[in-house]
């Protein structure tokens, strides 16, 4: 009798294997049943309308693949559909602006939601100004830019503001926020700059409307065709993350994917941001460099007033305006940087969901109204 | 490489199929060879540091014993020291990895100019060592025995001085003289400090002592000495083990049972647990409020305490865990290193609990080296303070650890000086429950202290958060966000469990759950352990030391 057979057969290692086996199905019973039990407590609203999920329902559902949460959002309806998917698209590019009752001069402003809560703090310290918002959830350097390229300032602005925004600063390099954004996926789309011989050159995503999406969403080849353009150019694209399948129904499944993507993301800033600040030498630095030049060019040829707007996001410390600073100075392009005003270490001058407590807004507003005057008085 | 990472449990998965596969001599040679990859993958040069701390350390001990090594004592080592300088020191494995995907840049595979400094050098090193060797083997027995002891005391406390603490001392006496005015030109040296020093090096000394002191012989097998020195499981942070607990386990066949396998992997997962579901969902608030620049208020300082102290122990006790766990499944027993210590009532009962190996190494090594407690209480207290400062030094270059050490040394001194006073009856009944809860939340408050002092950034800092516990006593103004999903679970899991052993006195205590409950509690720990997985990854806080 081999040592394997007469250790299984031996009574008491026999009774201890049948233990082990008893207790590998209990844990199997466990975790069928947390999971199962994760599922229905905190059900996703099925309704893509329903834009208050609670935070339980929205932790449990981070994971889920890509191309899942996109058809739970996604109606041909505008009315039907969620509303985060009508956000952000190039075409036709959203404006929000206040009708023109006076004279005041126009301050536009490009970004994310940073940039709209100081367009809306800018009303309230001041009356002198009238800000002009195309803003985007989330929205990167480049859509920013590309945003701008598009509208010019409406052709009447006296300022326009670029922001950037050192947590999304590693995302500067990608297509869309649904690639890098894995909890919560929007569709909107990118314009993708690279660098080649010095000149700033742009990629355009494959769609830049909710109609042209919901259209490539719905044609499985359409869709394969602009997913390769998104693996092709941006840098976190992941068919892991995106592609849909049964384990999408597995919360726990669904928390190891989270993990991936989690994982993922991390190992994107690490190639960008270490303990010392951003690398000047990864294409996203060099990339956003480019974008501020060119941006400042452009509106200085458009006779307005760039400015770039810096939001040092909390635990950043001030390592996107250092990084940037260099182009800045080259350049003598004017800006507002956060940590001016608020250290990046400092809890206390964010609220919970990142952004600045209205108090910090209004003093960053205050802060552009001296760079609008000062500019202003120099022409 | 870090316990909690994906290439860890692909290396350990392939190290523990090939341990069954192999018989025992091979698994010994195996393991080492495991051993060095699993260190040489953080930094390839550093296993230089250990070849020479395991080669010296195994000449010294049978020198000590026998008065003489025999050729291929001398030889073999010799020569495994030669190669480890040409392999680790010449040799630089990234350049076979790139970007992320396997590369061959031959070019920059071998530092073509270090090969003379590391031939002058190993050649110099050996002919020195050879040297000592004739002259020691001249010596009389006592002073020999001494001298051999030296040498091993000034090579590990060397390599330490030299990859720990000389910036440290340096960069302290140059702010010394330039405080009062005398300018100084800086000797700071560039160099990173290697992972895990201060344990292998604790251990292998541990080995010339106790050869020295006759407590135990030297073995003869000089890879089971490099074993010892280097083994895996326990080479980064501990448990820091003794001679006579680990080379006889390396040095016959082991038996891998049931019992120990199912200990092992649920050692494993509780630390998995632990760490990544406890310790790194609470280190964001703990970084958050301990790298506030801006207003901090007296609940932020007790909250980022108290939650350090979670972390420290859940990140230490964790590592300890996952290594007594893969050991176990080797077939290796490591020892406790922690036994429930924020049960303790007083500093001693602390000491006893917490870091177990290392206060153990410390009084029988230092303190008992020291005349321990054959004295009267100001000669013990003296003890007590020389161990506990060098013991905060260990710790760390930094002062804030000596500071912790003295504080740690004042309260163990403040309570000898009570016992001294009031003496414990011999028969006395046991204290109340609550009495006992009452020590035990009221000492568990001295402890926390003593993490404020240990996690603090500065001096200032320490200043700052000590006037705002005394001044702002009540201000309940919380500027931090709250810790991940994972440790809230986590810790509502972890507090009964070790309120249960502690009440039962009884690590297995789970081992007697009917089978369907022990199974939903393993399977609870998956669960929390899968949500933990998505917090940030941290480094064990003791690879620092």
């Amino acid at each position: 009798m081999s040592r394997l057979s007469s250790f299984i057969f031996s009574s008491d290692n026999a009774r201890r294997i049948q233990v082990a086996l008893r207790l590998g199905v209990w844990i199997a019973i466990g975790l069928t049943a947390f999971d199962v039990l994760i599922n229905v407590v905190f059900a996703y609203p099925s309704d893509p309308r329903n834009t208050n999920p609670s935070r339980f329902q929205i932790y449990f559902e981070y994971g889920r693949s890509t191309d899942a949460q996109l058809a739970r959002m996604t109606r041909h309806d505008r009315s039907q559909t969620a509303p985060i998917t009508l956000a952000g698209w190039y075409n036709p590019i959203t404006v929000e602006e206040k009708s023109e009752t006076t004279q005041n001069p126009i301050v536009t402003f490009y970004g994310m939601s940073h940039a709209v809560q100081l367009a809306h703090a800018l009303a309230r310290v001041s009356n002198a100004y009238t800000p002009r918002v195309v803003g985007a959830p989330g929205a990167t350097a480049n859509w920013a830019y590309g945003a701008y390229l598009r509208d010019r300032g409406g052709a009447k602005s006296r300022a326009v503001v670029l922001a950037l925004m050192s947590a999304n600063l590693p995302m500067i390099t990608t297509m869309s926020p649904m690639t890098w954004n894995i909890g919560f996926p929007m569709p909107y789309t990118e314009d993708r700059f690279f660098i080649d011989n010095g000149k700033l050159l742009v990629v355009h995503p494959p769609y830049e409307s909710f109609e042209q999406y919901v259209e490539t969403f719905h044609d499985q080849a359409k869709w394969t065709v602009a997913c390769e353009l998104f693996a092709k150019y941006d840098t976190m694209y992941s068919p892991f993350i995106r592609e849909a399948s049964f384990l999408d129904h597995s919360s726990l499944f669904r928390l190891l994917r989270r993990a991936y993507g989690q994982r993922l993301e991390r190992s994107a800033r690490a190639g960008v941001l270490d303990q010392s600040g951003f690398h000047p030498d990864s294409e996203q630095i060099k990339v956003a460099r480019a974008i501020i030049r060119d941006f400042s060019q452009h509106a200085r040829a458009d006779r307005m007033i760039p400015i770039i707007y810096i939001v040092n996001n909390f635990g950043y410390s001030d390592y996107l305006f250092q990084a940037l600073k260099p182009v800045l100075d080259a350049d003598n392009i004017p800006y507002v940087s956060s940590h001016q005003i608020v250290s990046p270490n400092d809890p206390r001058g964010y609220v919970p969901n990142s952004h600045f407590t209205d108090l910090v807004d209004e003093q960053l507003a205050r802060a552009l109204i001296n760079v609008i005057k000062m500019r202003s008085d120099i022409k | 490489m870090l316990f909690n990472s994906l290439e860890f449990i692909l290396f350990f998965l392939l190290v523990y199929c090939a341990y069954l596969a192999l018989p025992f001599r091979l698994q010994n040679y195996m393991l080492l060879g495991a051993s060095y990859i699993f260190y040489g993958w953080w930094d390839v040069r550093f296993l230089f540091l250990v070849a020479i701390s395991t080669t010296v350390d195994f000449w010294v001990g049978l020198l000590i014993e026998n008065g003489r090594l025999h050729r291929t004592q001398l030889i073999g080592p010799a020569f495994f020291l030669g190669l480890s300088a040409v392999v680790f020191l010449c040799l630089n494995p990234q350049a076979l990895w790139a970007n992320g995907h396997p590369s061959l840049d031959l070019a920059s595979l071998i530092r073509w100019s270090v090969i003379p400094w590391v031939f002058v050098g190993a050649v110099g090193f050996l002919a020195c060592m050879y040297f000592i060797y004739r002259i020691l083997e001249l010596l009389p027995d006592p002073k020999r025995r001494l001298f051999c002891l030296m040498i091993s005391v000034t090579t590990q406390l060397g390599l330490l001085g030299v990859f720990k603490y000389f910036n440290f001392f340096i960069d302290s006496l140059s702010f010394a003289m330039n405080s009062v005015g005398v300018e100084t030109s800086s000797l700071h040296l560039n160099i990173v400090l290697p992972v895990g020093i201060s344990f292998y090096t604790f251990q292998s000394l541990s080995y010339t002592i106790d050869i020295y002191r006759r407590q135990f012989k030297p073995t003869n097998r000089f890879f089971d000495f490099a074993l010892f020195v280097a083994y895996f499981p326990q080479l980064q942070a501990g448990p820091i083990e003794r001679a006579r607990q680990l080379i006889p386990q390396i040095s016959k066949p082991r038996q891998l049972d049931y019992d120990q396998s199912a200990r092992g992997l649920y050692l494993i997962l509780f630390g998995f647990f632990k760490k990544v579901a406890i310790a790194d969902g609470v280190a964001p608030v703990v970084d958050q409020i301990f790298g506030s620049s801006g207003r901090v208020t007296w609940i932020d300082v007790i909250a980022g305490t108290i939650l350090f102290a979670v972390q420290i122990y859940c990140d230490f006790s964790g590592y300890t865990d996952i290594a007594r766990g893969t050991s176990k499944l080797l077939g290796i027993d490591l020892m406790i290193n922690f036994n429930q210590p924020y049960f303790a009532q007083n500093p001693q009962e602390f000491w006893h609990r917490w870091h177990i190996s290392l206060s153990t190494w410390l009084r029988d090594y230092l303190y008992i080296t020291l005349g321990g407690n054959r004295g009267n209480i100001a000669f013990v207290c003296r003890n007590i303070m020389i161990t506990m400062l060098l013991g905060g030094l260990w710790h760390g270059a930094a002062w804030n650890y000596v500071l912790w050490g003295f504080y740690q040394g004042a309260l163990l001194c403040i309570y000898q000086v009570w016992r001294h006073s009031y003496p414990a009856k011999k028969h006395a009944s046991p204290k109340p429950w609550i009495i006992q809860a009452t020590a035990i939340l009221g000492f568990f408050a001295f402890v926390c202290y003593g993490w404020l002092l240990f996690r603090a950034r500065s001096f200032t800092q320490i200043i700052d958060f000590t006037r705002l516990l005394v001044t702002d006593f009540g201000d309940l103004d919380y500027g931090a966000s709250l810790p991940r999903l994972s440790a809230i679970l986590g810790l509502s899991l972890l507090i009964p469990m070790e309120i249960i052993q502690f009440w039962k006195n009884d690590a297995l205590y789970y081992q007697r759950f009917p089978v369907p409950l022990r199974g939903l509690f393993i399977a609870a720990l998956i669960v929390v352990i899968i949500i933990g997985m998505s917090n940030e990854p941290a480094q064990f806080i003791y690879f620092q030391f």
